[in-house]
């Protein structure tokens, strides 16, 4: 039987009267959907925001790492002096260093691995650095200054007579 | 979605009030089903695919969301039906009478079928709905409202024999 060939029984029921909604309700269904409420709204997917800033960030500390490379010049290695961020530089003659090459000595800067012979030494503090003393002589004046190859901006305030940290110190 | 609930609701007004009705027993409830789901709806994207049984489906989920928050207490059976509503061609006493008495024994026996039964002939002949549109709405498929549909028919015709 096809759908639209009816049954005596659906024709019955074609002729029923149905109870209908009321007024009531078709005048708050018709003022529901006169006005346009608002749509909701989908929240953008956290997931993909997480993405773009991990992205964005990455980019960033790579720029970074880049800039930082280049800056450096190729083959230095940090060590303890220029995390101190300072230099020792040789000032005075080198000749009552004993231990040191001439052609070490001709170099205007000195890490502290070159100078550790001086731990020990007698020295006294001036503005600039400090005067190695042989006995009471000065015999060699080391200026500290600034890595980078920039001056203190503030000289040491005191001059005295010290005795030169050993490394592990 | 506004624009289109409302022709939706004047097209099939009676049917979804009718679906309403069968499900909750109760003129306040069922109106209170339609008019919830249709403030639901509202706030949705359109669906994609047929609207009409997708209004039909989301006040049906209204209506027995309604009748399960009813106490037990509270069972209410209203007809689907006002009654019987003569024909203009007939004018003919006897048969105004007959057709009545046919009329309120097909009442009765609507009300006697059971609950999956009586949502076919709802949502078939009375809201109007096709197999697919009708199975579509009652979350099953068109088949088993169709099978439904047919044996409701057969039982309301038996029903009319023995009594007629």
């Amino acid at each position: 039987m096809s759908q639209n060939e009816k049954q005596p029984v659906e024709k019955l029921l074609a002729q029923m009267s149905l109870q209908q909604p009321s007024q009531e309700l078709d005048d708050a269904i018709f003022d529901m959907t006169r006005q346009q409420p608002p749509m909701k709204v989908a929240p953008a997917p956290t997931a993909s925001f997480g993405w773009r800033s991990l992205a964005a960030t990455a980019l960033v500390c790579a720029s970074v790492g880049i800039f930082i490379g280049r800056w450096f010049p190729q083959g230095h290695t940090l060590d303890s002096v220029d995390s101190k961020s300072h230099l020792l530089t040789t000032g005075g003659a080198p000749k009552t260093l004993a231990s040191r090459s001439a052609d070490q000595l001709s170099r205007l800067s000195l890490r502290e691995n070159a100078a550790a012979p001086l731990h020990g030494h007698t020295a006294q503090i001036i503005d600039e650095g400090f005067v190695l003393l042989d006995g009471n002589r000065p015999s060699q004046t080391c200026r500290v200054v600034k890595s980078r190859q920039k001056q203190r901006e503030y000289t040491l305030p005191v001059r005295e007579t010290v005795m030169l940290p050993s490394p592990e110190i | 979605m506004p624009e289109l609930l409302r022709v939706l609701y004047h097209s099939h007004r009676q049917g979804l009030f009718s679906l309403a009705l069968s499900i909750t027993g109760s003129r306040q409830l069922a109106e209170d089903a339609v008019h919830e789901a249709f403030a639901k709806m509202a706030g949705r994207k359109p669906p994609e695919g047929d609207p009409v049984p997708y209004v039909f489906k989301v006040v049906r989920n209204a209506a027995i969301d309604m009748q399960r928050s009813r106490r037990r207490d509270q069972q209410l059976s209203v007809s689907l039906f006002n009654g019987y509503s003569p024909q203009p061609k007939e004018t003919d006493p006897q048969m105004h009478l007959l057709t009545k008495e046919r009329d309120q024994i097909l009442r009765k026996a609507i009300e006697n079928l059971c609950e999956d039964e009586r949502e076919a002939i709802v949502l078939k002949a009375l809201a109007g709905l096709t197999f697919e549109q009708a199975g579509e709405a009652a979350g099953i498929p068109a088949k088993t409202i169709a099978t439904r549909y047919r044996r409701a028919l057969q039982k309301l015709e038996t029903h009319l024999r023995g009594q007629i």
